[in-house]
């Protein structure tokens, strides 16, 4: 059974000490009712989350991580978080993730300054561009090839 | 009603070998790596040891360090 160590064991503060008094008056402690313990969390409960300060990647690499758990990592000498995930066997290999923070000095961007960082596009081909493009190399192509066999019977007649 | 001959064997036992008496007591079997990660792992495994409980106690040893 676990108890507070802390918990006062008479459930009685004494009052502060006024002279003598009768051993009938004295105060009379009493042991504090037993409260019911904190039961703990079953084992299988699903994805723990918590945050974990470390040193180094390596650190957070090698920490150990119970099967369905996740911990989250914070390294304390680098800009980065690391996330590892194990599943819930423990035969599967495990999920690292590493993040890098970056500090922005700006609150979160609205709606409207980001339709205003729209991609210019002038130094682009467009699609219709290059249709039209392609219509061109294809009458070439046809003009050549026509011109190609009017060479060939031309040639064909001169034989005969 | 506390059996005393069986106490000093257990005592024995825990002087020569601790390993051995704490790898009997929680179960760990010889196959698994004689460092404290991979018995831990272990214990996580096997629910012997939650998740919370060992980021606790290393807080807890974090603290001892400094």
């Amino acid at each position: 059974m676990v108890t507070n160590p802390y918990a006062n064991p008479f459930g009685y503060l004494p009052p502060a000490y006024q002279g003598n008094i009768a051993p009938s008056q004295a105060p009379i402690y009493q042991p504090a009712p037993q409260t019911p313990t904190q039961q703990t969390q079953p084992m299988s409960a699903p994805l723990q989350i918590s945050c974990v300060v470390v040193q180094s990647e390596q650190e957070a690499r090698s920490y150990p991580v119970a099967p369905g758990n996740n911990v989250i990592f914070k390294n304390e000498t680098a800009p980065y978080m690391y996330s590892k995930t194990m599943g819930n066997s423990a035969l599967e290999p495990p999920t690292f993730e590493k993040y890098r923070l970056v500090k922005e000095d700006e609150a979160e961007p609205k709606a409207a300054e980001q339709k205003k960082e729209e991609i210019d596009l002038s130094g682009y081909v467009m699609k219709t561009d290059l249709s039209e493009y392609a219509k061109k190399t294809d009458l070439k192509e046809f003009v050549e090839q026509i011109e190609n066999i009017k060479r060939d019977i031309t040639a064909l007649k001169n034989k005969k | 009603m506390i059996d005393i001959n069986s106490m000093m064997s257990m005592l024995g036992q825990l002087k020569q070998d601790p390993r051995k008496v704490l790898m009997q007591r929680f179960n760990i079997p010889e196959n698994v790596g004689n460092d404290p990660q991979s018995i831990i792992q272990h214990l996580m495994n096997t629910g012997q040891v939650s998740q919370a409980q060992f980021n606790q106690a290393m807080q807890m040893k974090k603290m001892f360090q400094k």
